[in-house]
């Protein structure tokens, strides 16, 4: 049996189509909303649907063998986990944003609010940047335009939200998507169906990539 | 005294055999203070998993660390040279970060260090009580070896700065091959030097085909005495009963500033990470200007009695109840003999809550009720 960790919402209903193609569907997923595991005894997987920043750790503690989960988890947790395969869902890039009319003082500290504070800290450290981070959960966007601070660090998908907010991109940091992650354990004492599982997603996108 | 082995616990088991093993090998234990100077952690920082250490003053004022490793101290202690070999164990807890609760932790280590000449031989010997100490645990196990003049090897063919060296390691540890080749393109490296990376990384399976796979892959001096030394040691290996528990991985890396040679890690079925982690450190003595070699490993036991929980039917073979009116001298007397014949016995004046016994032996009333 083959623990699946996918996580809730949009992205895993992406990722569960693509599963669903590659021969590892499985029925009752679309029977309950509000149950939370989903087993086909026949293909011999089990998926859980988890919080998506919870995947990784419950990949890396043993409790699903493979997970999926964004790159910008992955950046932030660190987690001890293989990272096998580029799904390619859920594609979008963490870029640094401010105010249509912002400009840079190099003269002084600059404030960044986020949610990824590593990812912040390692761009800027790699930019030779002195930061003060201001730690958010959420409405990112509303932290420049209160002048809490000057930039921020976040998601960035189609820019719509920021185009709303009169805010716009100043630096591109890396693109992200969704990834297939594997416990270390697991890789080893359940290689082959891990490997089996790890071809034939890639098969899967490949095709989509001909078609 | 005889320990009742039912009664101890997975970890207690593991570290009980695995001392004999090795004092079986002929390796000394070594006794670490609690206490260790924090500059020693500050300079060899990197050797470290964590950068996060407990640190205070003593009383004379110098700083001081709980110690978070046990390998720096014994380097940092040993007279060994080459032509004279120190064998050790130990048995410590260690402090360490931990990123999931973010706070410290107290880790219960045991692991054994050879200094001084290290050659095929005694590698071997480092890889064979390796083996042994992953079999203690559980018999579903891999002990993955993997050598760091191999990959480096690779590495050191193309021209990247450090910085580039470190994000492709980083891939070749989490078998990142979609970013590895990103980075392979955006560093301009050439295709037929990433297909190599590649396949190095996808090196990892059964060490006798995995021996036969690499050759395919040497591209210089460093990469075939690499190769050499690994075969040499399966040949070895092939008259082991674990022989087939060894597998070659070139994604295992440690950090290259201290590890040279071998390089390996254990995994059990049932522990979700990594249990053993050792290698070949003779980079690290450099830095301590000790004329040594240096190879060891360390076994991480705390998570052993959560996922190989042992269960205990009874805490006591035998409950005796008694009183004031009891004769003590026959009590006493009884006590001893039952403890002779090999039983648990718990004397009590009245049936405690939390003890589950196999017999009820009562001398309250002088006789003698027994219950199944």
């Amino acid at each position: 049996m083959l623990d699946i960790a996918l996580p809730k919402g949009r992205l895993g209903d992406q990722v569960y189509e693509l599963f669903s193609r590659a021969g590892y569907d499985c029925r009752s997923i679309y029977e309950d909303s509000r149950k939370l595991v989903f087993q086909n005894e026949e293909k011999q997987i089990r998926y859980f649907l988890v919080k998506p920043s919870d995947v990784d750790i419950y990949v890396e503690h043993g409790a699903a063998d493979v997970g999926v989960v964004g790159k910008d988890v992955l950046l932030e947790s660190d987690s001890d986990v293989y990272e096998l395969l580029d799904l390619g869902l859920g594609r979008c890039k963490m870029a640094v944003a401010a105010r249509d009319d912002y400009q840079e003082d190099r003269d002084r500290v600059l404030r960044v609010a986020t949610k990824f504070t590593k990812t912040a800290k390692s761009y800027y450290e790699s930019v030779n940047r002195e930061i003060e981070i201001i730690k958010l959960h959420g409405s990112i966007e509303l932290a420049p335009l209160l002048r809490l601070s000057d930039v921020i660090v976040d998601i960035v998908e189609t820019g719509r939200t920021l185009e709303e907010n009169h805010l716009k991109v100043i630096q591109e940091i890396m693109p992200v998507s969704a990834r297939l992650i594997a416990n270390k354990s697991s890789y080893r004492f359940k290689h082959q169906a891990v490997n089996q599982m790890q071809i034939k997603l890639k098969e899967e996108l490949d095709g989509d990539i001909t078609l | 005294m005889e320990v009742f082995k039912e009664t101890l616990k997975k970890d207690e088991q593991v570290s009980s055999k695995l001392r004999s093993v090795y004092e079986q090998f002929g390796y000394k234990k070594y006794k670490m203070g609690g206490f260790e100077e924090y500059s020693l952690y500050l300079e060899n920082r990197d050797f470290l998993p964590s950068d996060q250490i407990i640190a205070f003053p003593n009383a004379q004022g110098k700083m001081m660390a709980l110690k978070p490793d046990v390998t720096l101290s014994i380097i940092k202690n040993t007279k060994a040279r080459r032509g004279q070999t120190d064998k050790l164990y130990y048995m410590e807890n260690v402090f360490r970060h931990s990123k999931d609760s973010h706070e410290y932790q107290e880790i219960s280590q045991m692991g054994l260090e050879l200094i001084g000449d290290v050659g095929t031989y005694e590698t071997w010997e480092i890889l064979e009580l390796a083996l042994e100490s992953l079999a203690a645990i559980e018999s579903e196990f891999i002990l993955d070896i993997s050598h760091m003049g191999f990959v480096t090897g690779l590495l050191d063919n193309m021209s990247i700065d450090r910085s580039v060296r470190e994000e492709l390691l980083a891939c070749i540890r989490s078998r990142n091959l979609h970013d590895l080749r990103a980075i392979c393109k955006r560093e301009e490296i050439s295709r037929e030097n990433c297909e190599k990376l590649e396949a190095m990384v996808m090196t990892d399976g059964d060490a006798y085909q995995m021996l036969k796979k690499a050759e395919e892959l040497v591209e210089n001096e460093s990469m075939s005495s690499a190769l050499e030394e690994l075969k040499k040691l399966m040949e070895i290996a092939s008259i082991h009963p674990f022989s087939n528990h060894i597998h070659i991985d070139f994604s295992i890396v440690n950090q290259i500033d201290y590890y040279n040679g071998i390089v390996f890690q254990g995994f059990t079925k049932h522990l979700p990470q990594n249990v053993l982690f050792g290698g070949r450190y003779d980079h690290l003595l450099e830095k301590f200007e000790k004329d040594a070699g240096g190879i060891g490993f360390a076994l991480y036991l705390n998570d052993l009695n959560r996922v190989y929980p042992v269960k205990q039917e009874y805490d006591v073979d035998i409950l005796l109840l008694y009183d004031e009116a009891a004769d003590f001298k026959t009590l006493s007397k009884t006590v001893c003999e039952m403890v002779n014949a090999g039983y648990r016995v718990r004397t009590e004046r009245s049936i405690p809550e939390d003890c589950r016994f196999q017999k009820l032996v009562n001398y309250r009333e002088e006789s003698e009720a027994e219950h199944a």
